[in-house]
């Protein structure tokens, strides 16, 4: 069977056969039917876009606030405008690293038992499910980012962004690495599914979990101790957090340096799980299925 | 006449609702996970939210006129309308759309009941009450703290402006849903999901322009924020009086829709 031979290739053995022209042509077409697919709701996208933009309506205005009920102009590293500046690039980010929901759909295909017509596809389902992500992605792109193009514009005399295009690049490579780490975490949380029943829980937890500490609320450095130290060891704010501060001028080249290798390990590591949790799950799903 | 009627009425439809929530607490009972991740789901986004006001308040004392312990006593207030709404009212809005789609309106229709009630109240979820148990520990906690003598008179205003405000979220969300009963997708649903994130916060951080929107043109400051400050005494008549205005108009929106939504309502198949 395709896929017991999938099964036994070793992960580098197979990893190279992805990047082999004929499996390259098979991704480019899952992201491109994703894309299609994708392109008939961009109006969708673009609504749901705005509407994302509320809680950062509902923070600045907090934050406002917080800033007009106290003396100093600073608290920790952000004035005002660094700080609105922040929450922007933070739901913008949030916005672009979000999976497309790809917990919820494999776990919806395992409990289905759906999953056995994905394993004869002729790629892993990891690497089927991230080009098809990737190619919703590009579709929605315009409609994601043109609402927050539109606010970075308007309100430029409040926003304190030291633009720099360099920093542009850096922000684009750390984003695509931040989308993807988002995406096999989420991934994991789906595998879930293979040995419990019920998941939908899980993912309230994880979404609150990241919303959170993944710095879409507030920036990071400024949670108190223990959430600080907790933020710092999980891999969470390096899909917002840290694209973020790149962005809008608070990473230093150093830290930048050391954020993106943090970020790509994380995501080696999590893909690593990731494989071994499918093969263990799928096991136990042959075991199920009969 | 009408008022013995109306007593019979009210009689009636209560007893009906204790069978609506008898027949539910028995089917949750069998689904015990999806009870669990209710309860999970709720409390942590009651911690988040406790989170996000514990660190702001570690920065400033009092945001925007509003101490610590009076924001806390508006979070726990939020909490206990959202949570009966979440049991009483939420499920069943989502439902509408379903039953247009599958057909099923039809036998509600010809049910010997107003057919509105039953699609808002038919399903009662109990696997909130523990964002309810813990909105009323908040409550209780700010409250201590807050140092407010209570009289009656001010626990019962209380009490009526959060059914206010319980009812004010419920049919607004329903007011959302009844397009369905004519279209077959409405983006109503994302918006006012939207607008209520501005419930959430304490209504002092608007500026006289958003206050006016959103407690005119979309009350959502009714809902908690005014309560909260009838506590505090930090409301006025005019406002009580516009909170009640405020449900009777979105109620008589939704009768009407609903009226005209069944007008242009074409049953499913057959």
């Amino acid at each position: 069977m395709a896929r017991n031979l999938d099964e036994q290739q070793p992960t580098l053995q197979r990893l190279l056969a992805v990047l082999s022209a004929p499996a390259l042509r098979r991704l480019l077409a899952y992201a491109s039917a994703g894309t299609q697919d994708a392109l008939e709701y961009r109006a969708d996208f673009f609504v749901r876009t705005i509407l994302g933009l509320t809680p950062f309506f509902v923070d600045a205005l907090v934050w406002i606030a917080v800033f007009r009920s106290r003396p100093e102009t600073h608290i920790g590293i952000y004035d005002l405008p660094r700080l609105l500046s922040y929450l922007v690039a933070s739901q913008m980010t949030l916005q672009l690293v979000n999976s497309g929901r790809v917990d919820e759909r494999i776990a919806q295909d395992i409990r289905d038992g759906v999953l056995s017509a994905y394993l004869l596809r002729p790629m892993g389902n990891l690497e089927y499910r991230l080009a098809t992500a990737a190619g919703k992605k590009l579709a929605a792109l315009p409609g994601v980012i043109l609402p927050f193009v539109v606010i970075f514009v308007v309100f430029r005399g409040s926003l304190g962004m030291q633009l720099e295009a360099w920093r542009f690049g850096v922000f684009a490579v750390s984003l695509i690495i931040a989308a993807v780490l988002n995406f096999v975490v989420d991934y994991l949380i789906g595998l879930a599914c293979f040995w419990v029943l019920e998941v939908s829980a899980l993912f309230f937890v994880k979404n609150w979990i990241t919303a959170f500490l993944a710095g879409s609320m507030m920036p990071v450095d400024l949670f108190p101790g223990w959430l600080g130290r907790l933020a710092a060891v999980l891999p969470f704010r390096y899909t917002v957090d840290f694209p973020v501060r790149v962005l809008v001028g608070i990473a230093t080249p150093d830290e930048i340096i050391g954020g993106l290798l943090l970020q790509a390990a994380w995501l080696c590591a999590i893909t690593v799980v990731v494989r071994f949790a499918w093969r263990a799950g799928l096991r136990r799903y042959e075991a199920v299925g009969g | 006449m009408t008022s013995i009627s109306a007593l019979g009425t009210v009689r009636r439809y209560a007893r009906l609702y204790r069978a609506f929530v008898r027949n539910c607490l028995m089917r949750e009972m069998e689904f015990n996970f999806n009870f669990l991740s209710l309860v999970i789901a709720d409390l942590f986004g009651l911690g988040t939210t406790m989170l996000f006001f514990s660190i702001i308040y570690s920065k400033v004392e009092t945001l925007a006129g509003w101490t610590r312990w009076e924001t806390l006593f508006f979070l726990g207030t939020f909490y206990l309308v959202d949570a009966v709404n979440m049991m009483v009212f939420m499920h069943n809005v989502f439902r509408l759309p379903w039953y247009v789609r599958t057909g099923d309106l039809d036998l509600v229709l010809v049910k010997p009941v107003d057919a509105q009630f039953y699609v808002m109240t038919r399903y009662f979820h109990l696997g909130h009450v523990s964002q309810l148990i813990g909105s009323l520990i908040l409550i209780a906690y700010s409250w201590m703290h807050l140092g407010v003598s209570l009289s009656l008179p001010r626990i019962i205003l209380f009490v009526l402006l959060c059914f206010n405000g319980f009812l004010i979220l419920g049919v607004s969300f329903f007011v959302m849903a009844e397009p369905s009963l004519w279209m077959v997708r409405s983006e109503g649903f994302m918006a006012l999901d939207a607008l209520f994130q501005f419930a959430l916060r304490p209504d002092g951080i608007y500026g006289r322009v958003l206050r006016f929107i959103f407690t005119a043109l979309v009350p959502m400051t009714v809902i908690a924020s005014f309560p909260a400050r009838l506590m505090f005494g930090k409301i006025t008549w005019l406002e009580v009086a516009w909170s009640f205005a405020a449900t009777a108009i979105i109620i008589a929106a939704s009768r009407m829709l609903w009226r005209y939504g069944l007008r242009r309502y074409e049953s499913a198949s057959s």
